[in-house]
């Protein structure tokens, strides 16, 4: 299912906040993907995304978040 | 969500990924949006990943607690490397575990201990606040997909085994604790009223947030921006 789309991830378009006004830092959980296990491979870049997009003809499903937290990096 | 060519919506913009796809069955409602739009070439050929800055592969990687895989090759080599991996990347093995980034030249070493002199294709532990990483294994340039595939698998069941599961309120506190600072290049804000700006007001219930540091400004409740 999740091959069916060219996922981009717009990082570091909203600032310091996480997820826009989504969660405060302080509702953060943690992945529900235990580590090492396959999650969704992010076109990190909207060149890269919009080219696998074009060549592969899949929709595309973009998301803009920041990979900071009020200036704190690591965290989605 | 878009079209393939990356400029028609299928849907309107939201905040949350509830407000597009509805909280009953999103995921009948993505595989609706996939459905409009079958792959018309291989996905197993699908493109290799890249950034714009080693610097937020780091902190992407380090975000998704994936290892970083960096291709550091000369412009010549990079090109053909670039297709010759799409194989290794949407590999069953691969896919989804890690991330991938091309860079040139040597500055990228300032962040990551362990690297040689050598251009590679250098597989990265990414640091608790992807300030700095370091080199877990570094391949030749001409190894084979069965190689990199192994060493991609060892490197990612390595990094499961030894690494702390992030818990982001906790990863976040820990980090202002600590002073952590990251800086994007684009301006803190955001574009509240969809002009198209970066607005840096403060939040709606007055809070002084968006934009309160970036730009020197304040945030309009006037306080001070934490760190």
């Amino acid at each position: 299912m999740l091959k069916r789309f060219a996922f981009v991830f717009g990082m570091a378009v909203l600032g310091n906040w996480c997820l826009a006004q989504g969660p405060r830092p302080g509702n953060l959980g943690a992945s529900k993907l235990d580590l090492g296990q396959p999650g969704i491979q992010w076109y990190t870049t909207w060149e890269s995304a919009e080219a696998e997009a074009k060549r592969s003809g899949r929709a595309i499903m973009f998301v803009a978040a920041a990979t900071q937290c009020h200036g704190v990096s690591g965290v989605f | 969500m878009l079209a393939p060519d990356g400029q028609r919506w299928l849907s309107r913009a939201s905040r949350g990924a509830e407000q597009v796809l509805g909280r009953s069955d999103p995921t009948k409602e993505l595989e609706r949006f996939a459905l409009m739009y079958p792959a018309t070439a291989d996905t197993r050929e699908a493109l290799v990943q890249d950034f714009h800055s080693f610097r937020q592969a780091l902190n992407v990687a380090s975000a998704d607690q994936r290892v970083l895989v960096l291709i550091n090759a000369p412009v010549n080599q990079e090109t053909k490397l670039r297709d010759s991996l799409r194989s290794v990347v949407n590999d069953d093995a691969v896919i989804g575990r890690f991330h991938f980034d091309f860079e040139q030249g040597t500055q990228w070493k300032e962040q990551v201990t362990g690297a040689n002199e050598s251009p590679g294709i250098i597989l990265i532990h990414p640091g608790e606040f992807g300030l700095k990483g370091k080199v877990l294994k570094q391949l030749p340039l001409d190894a084979g997909d069965d190689l990199i595939i192994a060493s991609l698998k060892q490197a990612n069941a390595a990094f499961a085994a030894t690494t702390e599961k992030k818990v982001y309120s906790q990863h976040v506190a820990k980090g202002t604790r600590q002073g952590i600072y990251f800086e994007g290049a684009v301006p803190y804000g955001e574009d509240r009223d969809g002009d198209g700006e970066i607005d840096h007001r403060g939040g709606s219930r007055g809070r002084g947030g968006f934009g309160a540091r970036g730009n020197g400004d304040r945030g309009r409740s006037g306080r001070n921006p934490r760190n």
